[in-house]
């Protein structure tokens, strides 16, 4: 397993953001987590990125419990897990430019400089679809999903063992949305990293995922194949996640039902 | 048919760019109509210029009749908030956040009816009973509410005068799926209780199939196809609203490669703006703007050969 | 309401344009050019260069304003224009150099205690407010007492009470850039606090600190003055604006050029830097801040 979550509990104040959540996730695998605001799954996600540490429960990532390592072994054990978050435009250093961006991390990764860095940050860009007159450009003057290409190059320059997707398409248009999804399923064919993805957008779960959990209240409510959850959902809430999702006509919006507020 | 809106022609420059390229469209009395596209196609401008909200330095040409007056360079004050009103994207900025909901309310209904408070207030609890809030959040200030109670008191405020014509431009997009399914049933089911026509501005191809009556689809300022929602939607014929729904994952559709559409999008000066991208591109496309015919703006609609 | 148009600039874009645009803009930066100007080629400028520099003509004592000497002369015979013309260095030279001291003591305070929080925070912020708390005029007592009367011991005093502004100012905009997604990211490449603070959150605080030393410069050098008007700061024969004002102030009805007119050197050097300021914070727009 690359990741291994048992009994996470994560709390801020009263409110227990995270309550009691056991996942994992297996190498080359699409672990996604399924949820709305507030279900916590934004706050699972920086536990897993070591971005906050646990109330209770262990993050064991590539067979390193983070609880039980010192502060200096957990930023270096940071790199092993990476993330892309949903606006590629503000998960880019608006100082920086493109050629910076990417070199950042592929020097922490490889110890290149001057022109053998440049080579490996342009070759990655590359495999994402990117070409040398992106370099000097400022994250401003891209598109977002040209952005969204560097945020994963960025990400991906360090070779991680999972990527945290946090979102990453639901700022895109759908045209974009869809090369974006291409080429993360090209990455992971690819012998890249496992991916967990968080999203609220069942449509480009079913398309992506291995696996899915559901979140609700800080716990998943339900753990499935992909296949199987979306064929076969088990609990309520999964249910009315799968109703909610648009596009099967005016008959599909059952208007008897009444509206809950 | 009546005629509840009818948009003819309208361009939009805004310095040397003309996001709006001559759009036409209609949306008769009680009718949902979908303007759909991407990021850049005119859509939000388009329904901005209705308002006679456009940011300072647009420039509109072309005619926007409502109700039988053309519009364009008018004073629409008298207008907005009475026969039409918007629902916008975000719920959480649209309020101001040191005034309490029914205070809103009360200010919004004053100004347009000049009722008393004690009857604004009365009219107040009712409209937010229509969209199944409690009265209690009249006493609430905006930060104490969820995305979609404040979206609910949105369309609430909107319906206050009752309009005959609603532009939403993204109501949904901010929110959760669950709760943006319940905001637009809400909204189909008020539709149907009052009848006021609905320009439903939306980049969510899917949910402009669950709601819209009829759709017109934009790309780089123009309208590119047009029809009843399922015969665009099920059957395109442009090949942009081809591209683009065959981009879309789908909960029905199997598993693999999506298609993308190549490029980003540009402005033509000549010939067809989606030419540089699609895949059934001919000379002609490059040469001659392509004019609507039977609702599509394609030289070869439908791919033929 | 609409959406926010997506032009999403670097601040820096533009920025010359924008400034040329606006006519008070225009003024500050001609008056900060002018004065760095005069301080630069002051002995080519001054009619009388070595009165300037402070030496007496007792021949020529408290002349009123004339074809030779355009300002007068003081109670020393001096030049008042050529005074006026050497003290603009000092002028300039101790408030840049305040200032620049407390953003380097201040800035990376406040970066420390906005990114790290804590207990650091608490610590940091609360010696600023100390100083703070204190008047500047009374600090500046303490420390003259404690080290004589000078220009430079003035200056002293004044980085001292002056570096909190940097620390508060940059606390804030680090509070706030430590929760973007671009520096989250910046952590999760395992990057060490101080790489983080000076790569990803220092480069985008630039411009208000900018703005803000701008706008301090000119009130430093008015403070730099007053001091010097009260006998804690520049001592004669050195040709400082404050000291001058000062010196004339005793014969203010009969002789109102030796006040009058380094007075008015003051006056148009702190509204150059004002003016200034306020353009710049105009053209680099603050909402663009850590865009």
């Amino acid at each position: 397993m690359i990741l291994s979550v048992t009994g996470l509990v994560k709390t801020f104040g009263a409110v227990r953001a995270v309550d009691g959540v056991d996942l994992s996730v297996a190498p080359g695998e699409t672990y996604a987590v399924v949820g709305e605001s507030g279900s916590g799954k934004t706050t699972l996600a920086r536990c897993v990125l070591g971005l906050i540490r646990p109330s209770s429960g262990s993050v064991v990532v590539d067979g390193a419990d983070t609880a039980k390592i010192s502060s200096g072994e957990l930023r270096l054990l940071r790199r092993r897990v990476q993330i892309v978050f949903q606006n590629p435009h503000a998960s880019l250093n608006p100082r920086m430019t493109i050629e910076r961006l990417v070199a950042e991390p592929m020097r922490i990764r490889t110890g290149s400089k001057g022109a053998a860095l440049r080579e490996e940050v342009v070759a990655d860009l590359e495999r994402l679809g990117l070409g040398t007159a992106h370099l000097s450009r400022y994250p401003h003057e891209l598109s977002g999903g040209q952005a969204q290409r560097v945020a994963l190059a960025r990400a991906l320059a360090l070779r991680p063992r999972l990527l945290v997707l946090d979102e990453p398409t639901s700022a895109l248009d759908v045209s974009v949305q869809a090369q974006i999804l291409n080429l993360l399923a090209d990455l992971r064919a690819d012998d890249g990293p496992a991916y967990l993805l968080i999203s609220h957008d069942l449509a480009v779960v079913r398309h992506l995922a291995d696996r899915v959990g559901v979140m609700y209240g800080g716990r998943l409510v339900e753990e499935a194949p992909a296949e199987q959850l979306f064929d076969a959902p088990a609990h309520d809430y999964t249910r009315q996640l799968l109703d909610s999702v648009p596009g099967r006509g005016r008959a599909s919006m059952d208007l008897s039902l009444g509206v809950q507020p | 048919m009546t005629t509840l809106l009818s948009v003819e022609d309208l361009e939009i420059s805004i310095g040397n760019g003309r996001p709006v390229r001559g759009v036409s469209l209609r949306v008769g009395p009680g009718e949902i109509v979908g303007v759909v596209g991407e990021t850049g196609c005119g859509k939000t401008l388009t329904g901005l210029a209705v308002l006679g909200l456009l940011p300072p330095g647009a420039h509109a040409s072309g005619r926007v009749v409502l109700g039988g007056r053309d519009l364009l360079g008018q004073d629409r004050r008298a207008i907005r908030g009475r026969e039409v009103t918007m629902v916008f994207q975000n719920p959480g900025t649209a309020f101001d956040p040191v005034t309490t909901i029914g205070g809103q309310f009360v200010r919004v209904l004053r100004a347009h009816t000049g009722c008393t408070r004690k009857a604004a207030y009365a009219r107040a609890a009712e409209l937010l009973t229509s969209v199944e809030l409690p009265d209690r959040v009249l006493n609430a200030y905006p930060h104490q509410l969820s995305g979609g109670m404040l979206q609910r008191c949105m369309i609430a405020l909107a319906l206050s005068c009752e309009p005959s014509l609603v532009i939403a431009d993204e109501a949904t997009t901010a929110l959760d799926v669950t709760v943006a399914r319940q905001i637009l049933r809400l909204l189909l089911q008020l539709q149907r209780e009052h009848g006021f026509g609905v320009m439903f501005v939306t980049h969510n191809l899917a949910e402009a199939r669950d709601i819209c009556d009829r759709v017109y689809v934009l790309y780089a300022g123009r309208v590119v196809e047009e029809g009843t929602a399922s015969a665009v939607l099920d059957g395109p014929r442009h090949p942009y609203t081809r591209a683009l729904l065959g981009a879309l994952p789908r909960l029905d559709a199997p598993r693999g490669r999506l298609d993308s559409i190549p490029g980003s999008v540009t402005h033509a000066d000549q010939g067809c703006s989606f030419a540089d991208r699609c895949t059934d591109v001919r000379d002609l496309c490059r040469t001659e703007l392509p004019a609507a015919r039977d609702g599509v703006a394609c030289h070869f609609p439908g791919g033929a050969a | 309401m609409s959406k926010t148009p997506p032009i999403a600039t670097l601040p820096e874009r533009g920025v010359y344009r924008r400034l040329l645009r606006d006519g008070p803009a225009v003024l500050g930066f001609a008056l900060v050019a002018l004065l760095v100007l005069v301080a630069a080629f002051a002995p080519l400028l001054a009619p009388f260069p070595e009165q300037g520099a402070g030496a007496a003509s007792v021949a020529d004592r408290n002349l009123a304003p004339s074809l030779t000497h355009w300002f007068g002369t003081d109670a020393m015979g001096r030049d008042i224009l050529s005074r006026i013309v050497y003290g603009a260095r000092p002028a300039l030279l101790v408030s840049m150099a305040v200032v620049g001291l407390a953003v380097l003591v201040g800035v990376p305070l406040g970066l420390i205690a906005g990114f790290r929080g804590g207990r650091l925070d608490e610590a940091i912020m609360r010696v600023a407010d100390m100083f703070l708390a204190f008047p500047p005029l009374l600090l500046a007592m303490v420390v003259v007492s404690l080290l004589g009367p000078s220009l430079w011991n003035a200056a002293i005093a004044l980085v001292v009470s002056w570096w909190p502004w940097y620390a508060r100012l940059v606390r804030g905009l680090a509070l706030s850039l430590r929760e973007r997604p671009f520096v989250e990211g910046a952590r999760t490449l395992g990057l060490r606090d101080i790489t983080i603070m000076r790569r990803h959150i220092l480069p985008n605080c630039s411009s208000p600190i900018l703005v803000q030393a701008t706008t301090d410069i000119g009130t430093v050098l008015l403070a730099a003055g007053s001091l010097a008007f009260i006998g804690l700061g520049a001592q004669p024969p050195t040709p400082d604006w404050g000291l001058m004002v000062a010196e004339g102030r005793t014969y203010v009805f009969s002789h109102w050029w030796m006040s009058a007119f380094p007075g008015a050197a003051i006056f148009l050097a702190v509204l150059g830097f004002n003016l200034l300021g306020d353009a710049l914070r105009d053209a680099l727009d603050p909402r663009e801040v850590g865009r």
